[in-house]
């Protein structure tokens, strides 16, 4: 592609306002999602003297994939925002007139 | 406001006193009780002692609450709130996460940089991220439907209880009355509520397992949905011309009714939610998309040819 200059810092600037902005908000999406799944609602179903068939464990090991996936999207979310973050602070230093552009862009999305 | 089943050892109480009157009533020096009028005492007080500690549906609505609020987070388009119960034709709309199109458009910006892991970001995660968020969804939809129809199972046994324990009460008063048609039927069951809502919304959702959730929800609904709720399925228990025993014998054969629809409901539900496990065991890449090489490239590779390469 060879992009240079301003093109390349308008490019680079897309990444970080994806690094700084969208993605933490997704993570942000998920992490509310995360923290409104129940840990186990068993305790609720509980129940002695052999009344009915109790769907507890059952729902506790739907819950226990809710969590888990819940919590590692957000998890690697994060990690991939702070790499296009710092991808977006390193290559400028390549090309001034791409790091000129970039700050223009970057001082936007910080505002 | 749900019947506490904390109540019924008063009820079985009553009812204890109500036989022993009615028996008192026909005793006669000469030729003792009226048979058939004479209960057993421990089996009287001790007759709903297996519901006692029942769960209770309004220990569900945090968990069902809980399981909206996620499915909000995680809705790739709008969907229907609605739960079991509520009016079909009054939906409760809610809209799609608008935030979650911004994976997608993370990778579309890094689709450009020619690295391996950039490039990876882009095929394996950015594309893949709504599909994968709606198969989330999915799963947040069942289970959340799931625990609506326990806490209705719940709701609808206790329900049950409390007639059942004050209709018993008022029939034993009653049994020595010249006419008894007012209080023949008096005791009825009526079947639990385990629809779970309908067919699964699974636009974009692309594991094929909802389907078989799907056909579950359709049994479930079929079985013993909103239907046989509505039609208040009465139990002809034979009351008429009855004496103590037989109340007893009849009561306690309306418990042994609420018990198997508490566990056919249950059935339904259990099954459902193992589907929706099995579907996602099944998947899991597709339920949880594997971590991105991007999320763990250290700082300084980050533009190396191996990662961000450049464009």
């Amino acid at each position: 592609m060879g992009l240079t200059g301003t093109e390349l810092g308008a490019e680079i600037g897309n990444i970080y306002k994806m690094g700084k902005e969208v993605l933490p908000g997704v993570a942000d999406d998920y992490n509310d999602a995360w923290a409104n799944t129940p840990a186990a609602v068993s305790g609720s179903t509980s129940r002695g003297g052999g009344l009915g068939d109790d769907p507890g464990p059952k729902m506790d090991a739907l819950l226990d994939k809710l969590n888990k996936a819940t919590f590692d999207t957000e998890d690697a979310l994060r990690d991939v925002a702070q790499a296009l973050v710092w991808t977006a602070d390193d290559y400028v230093f390549t090309d001034q007139a791409a790091k000129d552009e970039f700050d223009r862009k970057r001082k936007k999305v910080d505002e | 406001m749900t019947f506490d089943v904390a109540d019924l050892p008063g009820r079985a109480q009553e009812l204890n006193k109500a036989a022993n009157d009615a028996a008192s009533d026909t005793f006669d020096p000469q030729i003792g009780y009226a048979p058939n009028y004479v209960t057993s005492d421990d089996e009287v007080l001790g007759i709903y002692n297996d519901f006692l500690d029942a769960p209770a549906p309004e220990d569900f609505s945090w968990a069902a609450e809980g399981l909206l609020k996620a499915m909000r987070k995680l809705a790739t388009s709008g969907f229907n709130a609605n739960k079991q119960g509520d009016k079909p034709d009054h939906p409760n709309l809610e809209p799609g996460n608008n935030d979650l199109t911004g994976v997608d458009a993370a990778g579309v910006e890094v689709e450009d940089w020619t690295g391996d892991a950039a490039d990876a970001f882009f095929l394996n995660y950015g594309e893949k991220f709504v599909p994968t968020a709606s198969n989330q969804f999915c799963a947040y939809y069942v289970l959340r439907h799931a625990v609506n129809a326990e806490a209705a199972v719940w709701q609808t046994a206790r329900d049950d209880l409390d007639k059942l324990s004050k209709d018993a009460i008022e029939q034993m008063r009653h049994v020595a009355d010249s006419n008894q048609d007012d209080w023949t039927n008096a005791l009825s069951v009526a079947g639990a509520v385990v629809a779970i809502g309908g067919a699964i919304p699974t636009a974009g959702a692309t594991l094929s397992g909802w389907a078989v959730v799907g056909a579950g929800v359709t049994v479930a609904s079929t079985g013993m949905g909103l239907a046989k709720k509505e039609e208040k399925k009465k139990d002809p228990l034979a009351l008429a011309n009855g004496n103590p025993q037989e109340i007893i014998r009849e009561v306690k054969r309306a418990l042994g009714e609420i018990k198997k629809e508490i566990k056919s409901g249950e059935e339904e539900i259990k099954r459902v939610v193992e589907d929706a496990v099995n579907t996602i065991d099944g998947s899991w890449k597709e339920f949880c998309l594997p971590r991105p090489a991007l999320a763990d490239v250290p700082r300084k590779d980050i533009y190396s040819p191996e990662n961000m390469g450049g464009v």
